[in-house]
């Protein structure tokens, strides 16, 4: 099990990749993001922000996704081990 | 699950992601031999097309793109029904081979509901050229259906995809649902829903999963037909399990099914964001360049669609009154009726003819152009770089989509709000959609600022100065769209809390001469019927008021003359505000009516020169502010016939069709009172 230090998707810096620790609590919220792929395991990346800061591209499964930072505030993520 | 007619009939639904060159396959495989229709009479139109295979005779329908099932846009809802109906002899799921962990989802909620489907796996050129090997044989074990790898682009496979259509279309290949099993709970209440259901076997499970999946629940049972549905919070209860806990629980479920099968049959070493892509979003979304390169790029979209339109415009225009004097003639030549010969002639056929002749060119130019900028997948970056401003307006960027397919056409761009999942923001979107001045405006805007603004400063400055005030007012009605769109979503049209995704598809180049036919059809001919069709009446009513006299004055001189007074406080004229009511058909129309009135014709008027309209508008009263009033109203007032359809059709709520026409009409008279009050100050 992984041991790293859990933080907000929103503070991952761009070009860096985490590993999805746990969703936003809210069911819409929750599922919207699921019908993309995204769940507790997930690989994502920080590629990119808009010009004025928000929304971020992140990229996971495949496909660049735009997420808002109110939204991306309540996804936790933490860096993979060295091992995975 | 077969319905067809004849033997050798078959209905195909196509569905598939956005983004994953679904139209290509349509397209490809029937010839584009289709046209746009409403389907299953619902506001969702999808194109249809017909193909022949083995001497069968194909009627495929293209299904929006959606990422799932779930009834959560207008699109997804239209896509689900077709899915859930019973119409169809075969699906063919399109799927983007290069990006296929994420279209898997798609394919295996369909998968649910059928059996009878075909997996289309498209750009496998693409998927090719980034070292994606997938083993399709794998595949098809999994999945139970046929898998065929096609690149609609240069028609690869598309003859194996057909026959495999045909195969499971005819029951000549049998298709396998797979089923599979969830965790106890979900399994236990799909089990208590199915037994409430009054359907045959088959169908219940499917039906019973999609329920549960389903964040709201008693939505997606009506949907799905069920009208009663008061037993669903108990089937929920018995399985002890929260309707929230449900839906993740089985959402979570199809992302790791989808996993599963994609590390089964698909090796890649590299990653499906290309490093060209990478260096292409780095600069198109940049803070110093991301704003600028979009600004200018929709400049020239709007120079190319004024300057290009003239011409073709002229040209129409001349080929109808050619034609309109051939046929006054035959008419005289039968000896009609003379009244009824105008009647029909200066009418009904002048109106219809200057509709069609101003509307047709700019709307051809400018939509064509752009689709090319959708496809080149361009469109939702330019959302994306936008989002921040709309999100604090309280909506989100794709409203500025909409927004600038609005300046080409309102009716366009009320459509093209089905692209907004959310049904508030979707609906505040439909409603500031006549805030951008469409192409039936912008030559009317142009035509007074150069006359009264522009033409005032010496010759070199003139173009400058136009295009700067131009920009202005363009400025303004963003603006005063944006206040609008911030002003419902904190009142009555509050919008939710649900996050905001937006895909950013990979580059492509897009393929330019389907574009512009698919687009002509999609749009152009779209709007211009329904233009047409109200032009029609509008033409009878007009030529009416201005040819029946009473007392020896024309209707129309009683109701300029009765709606001067409060024309007056709004700084405009009985004439003008004569000119907006009757061209309420189209906006081209209004300064041809003005001039009619104006000069106390029988017909519409159109100017032959600025100079020309200049001096008539000047002798008539006209003055800088009238200028100014004209101008904002010609920016705010209601939206035109055709539009205002398209909302009922698109909202099926008479309310919003109403506020879309009062809010802009409020809006517009506000602005003019208080500009007129402010300039008599100092004019």
């Amino acid at each position: 099990m992984n041991s790293n230090p859990i933080f907000r998707l929103s503070e991952l810096p761009c070009g860096c990749t985490a590993v999805v620790r746990s969703l936003p609590d809210n069911a819409d919220k929750k599922t919207g993001l699921m019908r993309f792929g995204l769940i507790c395991g997930t690989d994502i990346e920080a590629a990119f922000k808009a010009p004025c800061g928000d929304p971020c591209a992140y990229y996971f499964r495949g496909t660049l996704m735009a997420v808002r930072k109110k939204d991306a505030d309540h996804i936790f993520v933490s860096y993979p081990d060295q091992k995975e | 699950m077969k319905e067809s007619a004849a033997e050798n009939h078959y209905t195909v639904l196509l569905a598939g992601n956005p983004n994953v060159g679904k139209s290509t396959v349509f397209n490809a495989l029937t010839g584009m031999k289709q046209h746009t229709g409403n389907w299953a009479g619902k506001t969702v139109s999808s194109a249809e097309g017909s193909c022949q295979y083995n001497g069968c005779e194909f009627r495929l329908l293209d299904l929006p793109g959606t990422y799932s099932l779930e009834a959560s846009s207008p699109d997804e809802a239209a896509a689900m029904r077709a899915v859930f109906s019973d119409r169809y002899d075969c699906i063919v799921i399109v799927a983007d081979a290069s990006g296929l962990e994420r279209n898997l989802n798609l394919v295996l909620q369909i998968l649910e509901v059928t059996e009878k489907a075909v997996v289309c796996l498209n750009l496998a050129d693409e998927a090719e050229k980034k070292h994606i090997i997938i083993d399709t044989d794998e595949l098809s074990l999994q999945l139970g259906v046929p898998v065929i790898r096609t690149a609609a682009r240069s028609k690869k496979g598309l003859d194996e995809l057909m026959r495999c259509v045909y195969d499971v279309s005819s029951g000549k290949r049998k298709t396998f649902r797979i089923r599979r099993r969830f965790n106890e709970p979900i399994e236990k209440a799909a089990e208590l829903l199915s037994r409430r259901m009054d359907i045959c076997d088959d169908k219940k499970r499917c039906r019973a999963l999609h329920i549960l999946k389903s964040t709201d629940k008693a939505r997606a049972a009506e949907e799905l037909g069920f009208k009663n549905n008061e037993y669903f919070p108990a089937a929920l209860q018995n399985a002890g399990l929260s309707s929230e806990e449900i839906s993740a629980a089985m959402h979570e479920e199809y992302v790791r099914r989808c996993s599963e099968i994609y590390g089964l049959c698909v090796r890649t070493d590299s990653s499906n964001y290309s490093p060209r892509d990478r260096k292409l979003d780095l600069i198109l979304t940049s803070k110093r360049f991301g704003i600028p390169i979009m600004f200018l790029l929709f400049a020239l979209i709007f120079y190319i669609t004024i300057s290009g339109a003239n011409y073709p415009s002229e040209w129409l225009a001349a080929l109808f009154s050619c034609l309109g004097g051939r046929l006054k003639e035959f008419f005289e030549g039968i000896n009609a009726n003379k009244g009824l010969t105008d009647f029909f002639i200066d009418g009904i056929y002048t109106t219809l003819s200057n509709v069609v002749s101003v509307m047709l060119p700019p709307m051809a130019i400018f939509f064509p152009l752009f689709t090319l900028l959708e496809d080149l997948g361009y469109l939702p970056r330019a959302a994306f770089d936008l989002d921040g401003i709309f999100s604090k307006a309280g909506t989100n960027g794709k409203q500025s989509l909409t927004m600038m397919m609005g300046f080409g056409c309102n009716a366009c761009g009320v459509t093209g709000c089905r692209i907004i999942g959310n049904q508030n923001e979707r609906r505040i979107a439909m409603l500031t959609n006549n805030f951008s001045p469409c192409n039936g405006r912008f030559p009317a805007l142009i035509a007074i600022i150069t006359i009264f603004f522009a033409g005032c400063l010496p010759m070199g400055m003139q173009s400058a100065a136009g295009t700067l005030i131009l920009v202005t007012v363009i400025t303004f009605s963003i603006a005063v769209s944006l206040g609008i769109t911030k002003l419902l979503s904190s009142t009555i049209l509050k919008t939710g809390q649900k996050s905001f995704l937006l895909e950013l598809p990979p580059y492509r180049m897009p393929q330019i001469g389907k574009t512009i036919v698919r687009s002509l059809l999609d749009r152009t001919v779209f709007v211009l019927g329904r233009a047409v069709a109200v032009a029609i009446p509008a033409g009878a009513l007009i030529w009416v008021l201005a040819n029946i006299f009473v007392n020896d004055k024309a209707l129309i001189m009683y109701m300029t003359e009765f709606l001067d007074p409060a024309a007056g406080w709004i700084g405009l004229d009985g004439a003008i505000l004569t000119g907006f009511i009757l061209g309420f058909p189209a906006n081209e129309i209004v300064i041809p009516i003005i001039l009619m009135i104006y000069l106390s014709g029988g017909t519409m008027t159109e100017y032959g020169s600025l100079a020309q309209l200049q001096e008539i508008l000047v002798s008539n009263g006209w003055t800088i502010k009238t200028a100014v009033c004209a101008m904002l109203f010609t920016l705010m007032h209601f939206p035109c016939s055709t539009t205002c359809i398209t909302v009922y059709k698109e909202t099926k709520s008479i309310k919003y069709t109403l506020l879309s026409f009062l809010i802009p009409t409020l809006c517009g008279i506000i602005c003019c009172f208080v500009a007129n009050a402010v300039l008599s100050l100092w004019l």
